[in-house]
Protein backbone atom coordinates (compact mmCIF):
# COMPACT_ATOMS: atom_id res chain seq x y z
CA UNK A 1 0.00 0.00 0.00
CA UNK A 2 1.03 3.53 -0.98
CA UNK A 3 0.05 6.86 0.74
CA UNK A 4 0.37 10.43 -0.76
CA UNK A 5 -1.01 13.49 1.18
CA UNK A 6 -2.89 16.01 -1.22
CA UNK A 7 -5.53 18.88 -0.79
CA UNK A 8 -8.64 19.02 -2.31
CA UNK A 9 -11.31 20.94 -3.07
CA UNK A 10 -14.59 20.54 -4.39
CA UNK A 11 -17.29 20.48 -7.27
CA UNK A 12 -21.49 20.47 -8.21
CA UNK A 13 -21.21 19.63 -11.46
CA UNK A 14 -21.16 15.28 -11.70
CA UNK A 15 -24.59 14.77 -13.37
CA UNK A 16 -24.35 11.17 -13.43
CA UNK A 17 -23.40 10.91 -17.09
CA UNK A 18 -20.96 13.33 -17.51
CA UNK A 19 -16.86 13.10 -16.40
CA UNK A 20 -14.48 11.69 -17.74
CA UNK A 21 -15.23 8.04 -16.97
CA UNK A 22 -18.83 9.00 -17.89
CA UNK A 23 -20.76 8.28 -14.52
CA UNK A 24 -19.88 11.33 -12.53
CA UNK A 25 -21.98 11.34 -9.76
CA UNK A 26 -22.83 14.31 -6.87
CA UNK A 27 -24.65 12.40 -5.34
CA UNK A 28 -22.17 9.99 -4.81
CA UNK A 29 -18.51 9.22 -2.42
CA UNK A 30 -16.29 10.35 -5.46
CA UNK A 31 -13.70 12.34 -6.40
CA UNK A 32 -11.46 13.48 -9.69
CA UNK A 33 -7.98 13.01 -9.82
CA UNK A 34 -5.62 15.07 -11.51
CA UNK A 35 -3.61 12.07 -12.92
CA UNK A 36 -6.16 9.50 -14.71
CA UNK A 37 -4.76 6.66 -16.46
CA UNK A 38 -5.67 7.37 -20.56
CA UNK A 39 -5.81 11.13 -19.61
CA UNK A 40 -2.50 12.72 -18.61
CA UNK A 41 -1.32 14.35 -15.65
CA UNK A 42 -3.16 17.58 -15.45
CA UNK A 43 -0.62 19.20 -13.42
CA UNK A 44 2.03 21.16 -15.00
CA UNK A 45 5.67 20.10 -15.06
CA UNK A 46 7.84 21.87 -12.00
CA UNK A 47 4.86 22.36 -10.13
CA UNK A 48 5.88 21.39 -6.76
CA UNK A 49 4.58 21.26 -3.38
CA UNK A 50 6.51 20.91 -0.01
CA UNK A 51 9.11 19.21 -2.01
CA UNK A 52 7.28 17.05 -4.11
CA UNK A 53 6.69 17.27 -8.02
CA UNK A 54 2.93 17.20 -9.17
CA UNK A 55 4.72 14.75 -12.38
CA UNK A 56 4.83 12.28 -9.90
CA UNK A 57 1.80 12.15 -8.97
CA UNK A 58 0.57 8.53 -8.84
CA UNK A 59 -2.54 7.59 -12.16
CA UNK A 60 -5.42 6.30 -10.94
CA UNK A 61 -7.80 4.30 -13.09
CA UNK A 62 -11.19 5.28 -13.92
CA UNK A 63 -13.80 3.21 -11.25
CA UNK A 64 -10.53 2.64 -9.05
CA UNK A 65 -11.63 3.21 -5.36
CA UNK A 66 -8.87 4.64 -2.90
CA UNK A 67 -9.31 4.92 1.11
CA UNK A 68 -9.12 8.99 1.84
CA UNK A 69 -8.34 10.28 5.39
CA UNK A 70 -9.36 13.69 5.98
CA UNK A 71 -6.28 14.88 8.20
CA UNK A 72 -7.88 17.74 10.09
CA UNK A 73 -10.65 15.04 11.82
CA UNK A 74 -9.24 11.93 10.51
CA UNK A 75 -12.41 11.15 9.04
CA UNK A 76 -11.86 8.02 6.53
CA UNK A 77 -14.10 6.85 3.47
CA UNK A 78 -13.76 4.72 0.34
CA UNK A 79 -14.01 7.13 -2.40
CA UNK A 80 -14.41 6.08 -6.32
CA UNK A 81 -12.18 7.81 -8.99
CA UNK A 82 -14.86 8.67 -11.61
CA UNK A 83 -13.23 12.43 -13.35
CA UNK A 84 -10.24 13.93 -14.66
CA UNK A 85 -9.34 16.25 -12.35
CA UNK A 86 -8.59 20.16 -14.41
CA UNK A 87 -7.44 23.02 -12.06
CA UNK A 88 -5.44 24.74 -14.95
CA UNK A 89 -2.71 25.28 -12.80
CA UNK A 90 -0.40 24.68 -9.98
CA UNK A 91 -1.85 25.01 -6.55
CA UNK A 92 -0.21 24.31 -3.01
CA UNK A 93 -2.66 24.33 -0.41
CA UNK A 94 -2.23 24.67 3.05
CA UNK A 95 -3.03 21.36 5.22
CA UNK A 96 -5.74 22.20 7.95
CA UNK A 97 -3.01 23.43 10.43
CA UNK A 98 -1.20 25.78 8.29
CA UNK A 99 1.87 23.73 8.97
CA UNK A 100 3.04 22.91 5.36
CA UNK A 101 2.08 23.06 1.87
CA UNK A 102 -0.07 20.05 -0.38
CA UNK A 103 -0.37 19.48 -3.74
CA UNK A 104 -4.39 20.06 -4.77
CA UNK A 105 -5.21 17.13 -7.26
CA UNK A 106 -8.25 16.17 -5.54
CA UNK A 107 -12.06 17.29 -6.41
CA UNK A 108 -14.21 15.50 -4.49
CA UNK A 109 -17.62 15.77 -5.44
CA UNK A 110 -20.07 18.05 -2.86
CA UNK A 111 -21.45 14.76 -1.70
CA UNK A 112 -17.77 13.34 -0.18
CA UNK A 113 -16.58 16.83 0.83
CA UNK A 114 -19.19 17.50 2.92
CA UNK A 115 -19.26 13.95 4.57
CA UNK A 116 -15.13 14.58 5.26
CA UNK A 117 -15.28 18.12 6.69
CA UNK A 118 -19.32 17.99 7.90
CA UNK A 119 -20.10 21.57 5.48
CA UNK A 120 -18.91 23.11 2.81
CA UNK A 121 -17.99 25.68 4.39
CA UNK A 122 -13.87 25.66 3.93
CA UNK A 123 -14.18 24.67 0.39
CA UNK A 124 -10.34 22.74 0.91
CA UNK A 125 -9.24 20.41 3.01
CA UNK A 126 -6.34 17.84 3.41
CA UNK A 127 -6.50 14.50 2.74
CA UNK A 128 -4.14 10.88 3.02
CA UNK A 129 -5.43 9.09 -0.13
CA UNK A 130 -3.83 4.86 0.32
CA UNK A 131 -4.18 2.98 -2.67
CA UNK B 1 -17.41 23.21 10.55
CA UNK B 2 -18.21 21.33 12.54
CA UNK B 3 -18.73 17.54 13.21
CA UNK B 4 -21.20 16.54 15.85
CA UNK B 5 -22.67 12.89 14.73
CA UNK B 6 -21.41 10.57 17.80
CA UNK B 7 -18.55 8.49 16.03
CA UNK B 8 -20.72 5.43 15.94
CA UNK B 9 -23.53 6.86 13.58
CA UNK B 10 -20.99 8.68 11.50
CA UNK B 11 -20.37 6.21 9.09
CA UNK B 12 -20.41 5.86 5.42
CA UNK B 13 -23.36 3.48 5.07
CA UNK B 14 -25.24 5.35 7.53
CA UNK B 15 -24.74 8.85 5.42
CA UNK B 16 -26.82 10.98 3.10
CA UNK B 17 -26.33 13.83 1.08
CA UNK B 18 -29.36 15.66 -0.20
CA UNK B 19 -29.21 18.30 -2.55
CA UNK B 20 -32.75 19.86 -3.55
CA UNK B 21 -35.78 21.98 -2.55
CA UNK B 22 -37.65 22.15 0.86
CA UNK B 23 -40.68 21.19 0.65
CA UNK B 24 -41.33 21.00 4.70
CA UNK B 25 -39.76 22.44 7.60
CA UNK B 26 -40.29 22.94 11.58
CA UNK B 27 -38.99 22.64 14.55
CA UNK B 28 -38.55 18.65 14.09
CA UNK B 29 -37.28 17.91 10.66
CA UNK B 30 -36.63 19.14 7.15
CA UNK B 31 -38.21 17.54 4.28
CA UNK B 32 -35.90 17.58 1.42
CA UNK B 33 -37.53 16.75 -2.55
CA UNK B 34 -33.89 16.61 -4.32
CA UNK B 35 -33.21 17.90 -7.88
CA UNK B 36 -34.42 15.87 -10.46
CA UNK B 37 -36.57 13.67 -8.49
CA UNK B 38 -39.95 13.46 -7.34
CA UNK B 39 -39.24 11.58 -4.42
CA UNK B 40 -39.08 13.37 -0.83
CA UNK B 41 -37.10 12.68 2.12
CA UNK B 42 -37.78 13.62 5.84
CA UNK B 43 -34.70 14.30 7.81
CA UNK B 44 -34.69 15.34 11.79
CA UNK B 45 -33.25 17.54 14.00
CA UNK B 46 -31.30 16.68 17.13
CA UNK B 47 -30.59 19.46 18.98
CA UNK B 48 -27.10 17.86 20.29
CA UNK B 49 -25.96 17.25 16.66
CA UNK B 50 -27.63 19.68 14.11
CA UNK B 51 -26.41 22.89 12.88
CA UNK B 52 -27.69 25.36 10.14
CA UNK B 53 -26.12 28.07 8.26
CA UNK B 54 -27.62 30.57 5.94
CA UNK B 55 -26.30 33.71 4.59
CA UNK B 56 -22.85 33.43 6.17
CA UNK B 57 -19.91 31.58 7.39
CA UNK B 58 -21.63 31.04 10.98
CA UNK B 59 -23.57 28.39 12.07
CA UNK B 60 -26.55 28.13 14.12
CA UNK B 61 -28.47 25.72 16.90
CA UNK B 62 -31.68 27.82 15.58
CA UNK B 63 -34.04 26.14 12.64
CA UNK B 64 -33.34 27.82 9.36
CA UNK B 65 -34.64 27.91 6.15
CA UNK B 66 -38.37 28.21 4.51
CA UNK B 67 -39.89 26.41 2.16
CA UNK B 68 -38.80 26.61 -1.69
CA UNK B 69 -35.53 27.48 -0.12
CA UNK B 70 -32.21 25.51 -1.63
CA UNK B 71 -31.74 22.76 1.17
CA UNK B 72 -28.38 21.23 1.51
CA UNK B 73 -28.71 18.22 4.17
CA UNK B 74 -25.28 15.99 5.78
CA UNK B 75 -27.77 12.79 7.51
CA UNK B 76 -26.92 10.14 8.88
CA UNK B 77 -29.51 6.82 9.96
CA UNK B 78 -30.24 6.13 13.27
CA UNK B 79 -30.61 2.16 13.40
CA UNK B 80 -32.54 2.76 16.30
CA UNK B 81 -34.93 4.60 15.40
CA UNK B 82 -34.63 4.11 10.90
CA UNK B 83 -34.82 8.30 10.96
CA UNK B 84 -32.55 10.09 9.20
CA UNK B 85 -30.66 12.52 11.94
CA UNK B 86 -29.16 16.07 10.10
CA UNK B 87 -25.85 16.79 10.96
CA UNK B 88 -25.93 19.93 8.91
CA UNK B 89 -28.44 21.95 6.88
CA UNK B 90 -26.70 24.80 4.51
CA UNK B 91 -29.81 26.60 3.18
CA UNK B 92 -29.34 28.66 -0.44
CA UNK B 93 -25.62 28.20 0.11
CA UNK B 94 -24.04 27.45 -3.79
CA UNK B 95 -20.36 27.59 -4.86
CA UNK B 96 -19.51 28.68 -8.86
CA UNK B 97 -16.13 28.79 -10.41
CA UNK B 98 -15.67 30.49 -13.58
CA UNK B 99 -13.78 34.15 -15.15
CA UNK B 100 -13.88 37.53 -14.26
CA UNK B 101 -15.57 39.61 -17.13
CA UNK B 102 -16.19 42.67 -15.08
CA UNK B 103 -15.26 44.45 -11.95
CA UNK B 104 -17.32 47.50 -10.05
CA UNK B 105 -16.20 47.71 -6.74
CA UNK B 106 -17.39 45.25 -4.46
CA UNK B 107 -18.89 43.26 -7.29
CA UNK B 108 -17.45 40.79 -10.13
CA UNK B 109 -19.53 39.33 -13.16
CA UNK B 110 -18.42 36.02 -13.49
CA UNK B 111 -18.97 33.70 -16.60
CA UNK B 112 -19.10 29.97 -15.58
CA UNK B 113 -17.90 27.45 -18.19
CA UNK B 114 -20.33 24.99 -16.53
CA UNK B 115 -23.15 26.09 -14.55
CA UNK B 116 -25.97 24.42 -12.63
CA UNK B 117 -29.33 24.48 -13.76
CA UNK B 118 -30.53 26.16 -11.07
CA UNK B 119 -28.22 29.27 -11.82
CA UNK B 120 -27.28 31.23 -15.03
CA UNK B 121 -24.41 31.05 -16.64
CA UNK B 122 -23.41 34.22 -15.88
CA UNK B 123 -23.65 35.35 -12.40
CA UNK B 124 -23.12 38.60 -10.54
CA UNK B 125 -21.08 38.22 -6.91
CA UNK B 126 -21.75 40.94 -4.26
CA UNK B 127 -18.97 40.23 -2.14
CA UNK B 128 -19.17 41.01 1.00
CA UNK B 129 -17.22 43.26 3.48
CA UNK B 130 -16.23 40.49 5.45
CA UNK B 131 -15.62 38.07 2.63
CA UNK B 132 -12.80 35.21 3.30
CA UNK B 133 -10.26 32.94 0.79
CA UNK B 134 -10.40 29.64 1.33
CA UNK B 135 -7.31 30.24 3.94
CA UNK B 136 -9.87 32.23 6.50
CA UNK B 137 -7.62 35.51 4.97
CA UNK B 138 -10.03 38.67 4.71
CA UNK B 139 -10.18 39.47 0.50
CA UNK B 140 -8.71 42.62 -0.89
CA UNK B 141 -11.27 43.72 -3.19
CA UNK B 142 -8.77 45.49 -5.24
CA UNK B 143 -6.81 42.37 -6.40
CA UNK B 144 -9.84 41.06 -8.26
CA UNK B 145 -9.30 41.35 -12.55
CA UNK B 146 -11.21 40.52 -15.56
CA UNK B 147 -9.71 37.74 -16.77
CA UNK B 148 -9.12 35.73 -13.33
CA UNK B 149 -10.29 32.44 -12.41
CA UNK B 150 -12.22 32.49 -9.07
CA UNK B 151 -14.12 30.05 -6.97
CA UNK B 152 -16.58 31.57 -4.76
CA UNK B 153 -19.47 30.73 -2.34
CA UNK B 154 -22.21 32.27 -0.98
CA UNK B 155 -25.74 32.53 -0.95
CA UNK B 156 -28.28 32.78 -3.64
CA UNK B 157 -30.42 35.84 -4.11
CA UNK B 158 -31.76 34.90 -7.58
CA UNK B 159 -30.35 32.46 -10.56
CA UNK B 160 -28.08 35.42 -11.45
CA UNK B 161 -26.60 36.56 -8.63
CA UNK B 162 -25.13 35.45 -5.26
CA UNK B 163 -23.85 37.06 -1.88
CA UNK B 164 -20.21 36.06 -1.57
CA UNK B 165 -18.90 35.33 1.71
CA UNK B 166 -15.74 33.29 0.61
CA UNK B 167 -14.12 33.32 -2.72
CA UNK B 168 -10.58 32.14 -4.27
CA UNK B 169 -8.83 33.30 -7.10
CA UNK B 170 -7.25 30.20 -8.93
Amino acid sequence: MSQITVGSSYYTLCDGSNGACGDCNNNDMQAAWANLSGFGNLEPSGCTCNGFNGSNLPAFSCNETVTVKDICNDVTASVKITDHDSPGGCYCDHDCNGYYSVLRAMDMTEHAFVYFTGSTTGGLTGVTVTY
Amino acid sequence: MPITMHKNLRTQDRYRFLKGKITQINNQSVVIQPYGSSEQTEAYFDPQVTYFWKGGLTFTKTVTGAVGDQGTVSAFRDDATGRLLVETLMVNHEQVRGTITGVNGNTLAVKQPKWLATLNPEVTLSLRPDALDFYDNRVDFSQFKAGQNVIAQGEILNPGQLDIYRIHIQ
